[in-house]
């Protein structure tokens, strides 16, 4: 059926043919030439649209094998994160990575390779991945793995789908005591002083994650909260919650209209970012449930559309961590000089390198920032490009839907030949095409 | 507990629904032709629900095998479940004998006497069961562009309907669901109005909510009970074209 898609973000929107995945086998005689997976659509721009065919892995969602000895998993590519802890998370088991919202499919996951709040322990998604199943065009699966066809799963990983379909997934989860964590909250009156005790956190915490306050001006530009978290054994569980070990999801989800009129803007932001600094800083040690850790912002479904009609952009860098302190200083300046407000603002520290040919982290730190799709935003966001790429930084792909070809080019200098090199050599470059391949060369 | 009994073990909303009442420590047995994706769907439930789950060969289509498995189930399902169904494209089919008698087997003739069979058998057992049967809005009233199938799930819905009397002191329910539009494969080539369409996890909702409470008849979604009220009521004068 043709229909007209988008991310996350809302923007850009392109018209595709959307086919149900069939069943593995079967794949290969689906894929035409302008062919890409699709799972829950949570990329925020245009990465899971085919320029042709958008091949929809939704229906790809069992769950094929499962040791509850060694917490290994087989899935198909489809399953979404949020079913995925809720079969096993009852029988005391949870992902070693999760992004930022539960309604991604673990094919998503690996194919941006996905960090977490833990990235300085246990890496990105792909770290944990056993093996891969993929299928290819020539009606065939492949299999691969970190030392089988090393050089396919090396590409797959973090590839944005442009290497194959992947259709099953290997990996192992971690045992969990509970589904609660301990957690704590610290104000901080700057930038310098948000990163330090980023830094200290990690030290201390499994997980660890700031938030920057968009309203903060002159110098507690940087301001934020950074959150740490645990997760916190049977033993250390307060009495009163004892009874429920493995507390489900929240329920009774609320749902924003789609409106006329974004009701995101200044006004609400600043609100916004009082009413959540309030909320963080109400109880400085707590015990928080995973899904209100993790997933904070699941239980608000359709948030995207408070941007209004026009949708909103993500842009999500990362720069090493020599560099990083100015960088960070320095876009956090531009923005304000240009008057222009970021609605959300996340700051966290990368551990290592991802596996991937392409994966997004580095060793140094990573920036997320909301903008409402402005006049003025295309101007300021090239002005970060440049402060990026100079620092030797990068875009992450699974949020961007408007970065210049030439300036991606430029910024994966290093690993970018390797990339197309192998969708050339393997026949992949003329079927697995998206927008955002076609956007930026890839 | 007694199982579930899927008759179109691969269907998308079937599956829902067998997922649904896995949820609850129900066992599954999934009959289907395509017997290995059965059996990765009967994993799934294993591993997910940890149920007892496994899948049987059927081609529906082929009647005594229907009824032999039916026969030979042990112990006898609580809950049946027939999702298997067929919907051509209407021009391909119209006259065309072989088409003509695959859309009504698969829409009606095997349900029904899959179903009767497995309501019998539930009587004479003194199983309190569920019968579930997949109808269908098209089934309400012909339409142009699905007239063979619209007739072949009618035929379901009055089979349903004769089922329903003739086992109710048995305590036997019959539920003949009409889904309405439903995003699954059977569907995916359509543009279907986003109002009126639900998925298959709200469709097992319903069932479930409905088997749960014991009820009996025609099972809609929200709208569409007022919609195909519409469509049967409307005038023949004015119903060309819906
Ligand atoms: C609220 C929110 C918070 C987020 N937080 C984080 C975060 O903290 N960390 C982080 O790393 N990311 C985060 N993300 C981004 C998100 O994790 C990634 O975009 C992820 O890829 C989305 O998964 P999906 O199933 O929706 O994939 P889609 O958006 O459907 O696709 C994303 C990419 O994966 C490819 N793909 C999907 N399935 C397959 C498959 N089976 N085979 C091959 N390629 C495939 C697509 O082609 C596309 O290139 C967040 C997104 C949102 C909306
Ligand atoms: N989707 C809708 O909008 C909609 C609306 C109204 C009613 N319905 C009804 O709901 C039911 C389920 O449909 P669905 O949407 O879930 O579509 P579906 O996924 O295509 O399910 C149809 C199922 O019927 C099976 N089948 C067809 N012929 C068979 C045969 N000869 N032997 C065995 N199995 C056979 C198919 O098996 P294979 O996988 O082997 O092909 C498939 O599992 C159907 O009765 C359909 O008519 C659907």
């Amino acid at each position: 059926m043709r229909v007209e898609l988008s991310g996350f973000g809302g923007w850009p929107r392109h018209r595709t043919e959307l086919v149900p995945a069939p069943p593995p086998a079967r794949i290969p005689a689906a894929l035409v030439p302008g062919t890409v997976a699709r799972g829950n659509g949570r990329a925020y721009g245009d990465a899971a649209i085919g320029t042709v065919r958008t091949l929809w892995t939704g229906p790809l969602d069992f769950v094929e094998a499962f040791d509850a000895q060694s917490g290994r998993i087989t899935v198909r590519a489809g399953l979404l994160l949020s079913d995925l802890i809720a079969a096993f998370l009852p029988r005391g088991f949870f992902p070693p990575v999760v992004p930022g919202t539960r309604q991604v499919s673990l094919g998503g996951m690996v194919a941006a390779d996905v960090h977490g709040k833990n990235h300085h322990r246990a890496g990105s998604f792909g770290d944990h991945v056993e093996e891969l199943e993929l299928a290819l065009p020539e009606g065939t699966l492949l299999r691969c793995s970190p030392t089988r066809n090393p050089e396919w799963f090396s590409a797959t990983v973090g590839g944005m789908g442009l290497t194959g379909v992947i259709v099953r997934i290997t990996l192992r989860l971690m045992r969990v005591e509970t589904g609660w964590l301990s957690v704590r909250a610290a104000a901080t009156p700057d930038l310098a002083a948000t990163m330090q005790a980023l830094v200290a956190a990690e030290r201390a915490f499994e997980y660890a994650v700031a938030w920057l306050d968009g309203s903060a001006r002159g110098p507690r530009r940087g301001a934020g909260i950074v959150l740490a978290g645990d997760h916190l054994p049977l033993a250390e569980l307060p009495g009163d919650l004892r009874a429920v070990p493995f507390p489900p999801a929240r329920g009774g989800r609320i749902t924003m209209p789609p409106l006329p009129v974004p009701p995101v803007n200044r006004l609400s932001l600043s609100v916004l970012n009082r009413l959540y600094r309030t909320v963080q800083l109400r109880r400085l040690e707590r015990v928080e449930d995973w899904d209100r850790w993790f997933f904070p912002l699941d239980a608000l479904s359709g948030w995207n559309r408070a941007y209004g009609p026009g949708g909103f952009v993500q842009y999500q860098f990362a720069v090493p961590e020599g560099p990083a302190r100015g960088v960070l200083g320095a876009v956090l300046e531009r923005i304000a000089r240009r008057g222009l407000r970021s609605s959300l603002a996340v700051l966290k520290r990368f551990g290592r390198e991802g596996r991937g040919l392409l994966s997004f982290p580095l060793r140094g730190w990573t920036l997320a920032l909301d903008f409402p799709r402005t006049r003025d935003l295309p101007a300021l966001l090239a002005e970060l490009d440049r402060i990026v790429l100079e620092a030797g930084g990068r875009i992450y792909l699974a949020k961007d839907a408007r970065l210049p070809a030439a300036t991606f080019a430029r910024m994966e200098e290093g690993r970018l030949g390797r990339f197309l090199d192998f969708r050339e050599r393997h026949g992949l470059a003329r079927v697995f095409r998206s927008h955002l391949s076609d956007r930026l060369g890839l | 507990m007694r199982s579930l009994l899927l008759i179109g073990g691969t269907s998308d909303i079937g599956t829902a629904i067998a997922r649904r009442f896995a949820r609850e420590g129900r066992p599954v047995v999934l009959a289907a032709r395509d017997v290995g994706e059965a059996e990765a769907a009967a994993a799934d439930l294993r591993h997910r629900f940890g149920v007892p789950a496994r899948a049987v060969a059927l081609d529906v289509r082929d009647l005594e095998a229907g009824l032999e498995l039916v026969h030979g189930l042990e112990p006898c399902p609580e809950i049946a479940v027939a999702a298997v169904g067929w919907l051509p494209e209407q021009a391909a089919v119209r006259e065309d004998p072989e088409g003509v008698r695959r859309v009504v087997e698969v829409n009606f003739t095997a349900p029904a006497l899959l179903l009767a069979a497995l309501g019998r058998r539930m009587a004479e057992e003194g199983v309190r069961g569920h019968l579930v049967a997949l109808g269908s809005v098209a089934g309400d009233r012909g339409r142009a562009s699905n007239w063979w199938y619209g007739a072949a799930k009618a035929g379901l819905h009055a089979a349903m309907e004769g089922l329903r009397q003739e086992l109710l002191d048995a305590g036997v329910r019959v539920l003949t669901v009409r889904p309405g539009f439903v995003r699954t494969k059977m569907t995916a080539h359509l543009a279907l109005p986003p109002f009126l369409t639900s998925t298959p996890e709200d469709i097992a909702r319903l069932v479930h909510r409905a088997v749960t409470k014991g009820r009996s008849g025609p099972l809609y979604p929200f709208p569409w009970r007022l919609v195909s009220l519409l469509v049967r009521l409307l005038p023949a004068s004015l119903a060309r074209r819906i």
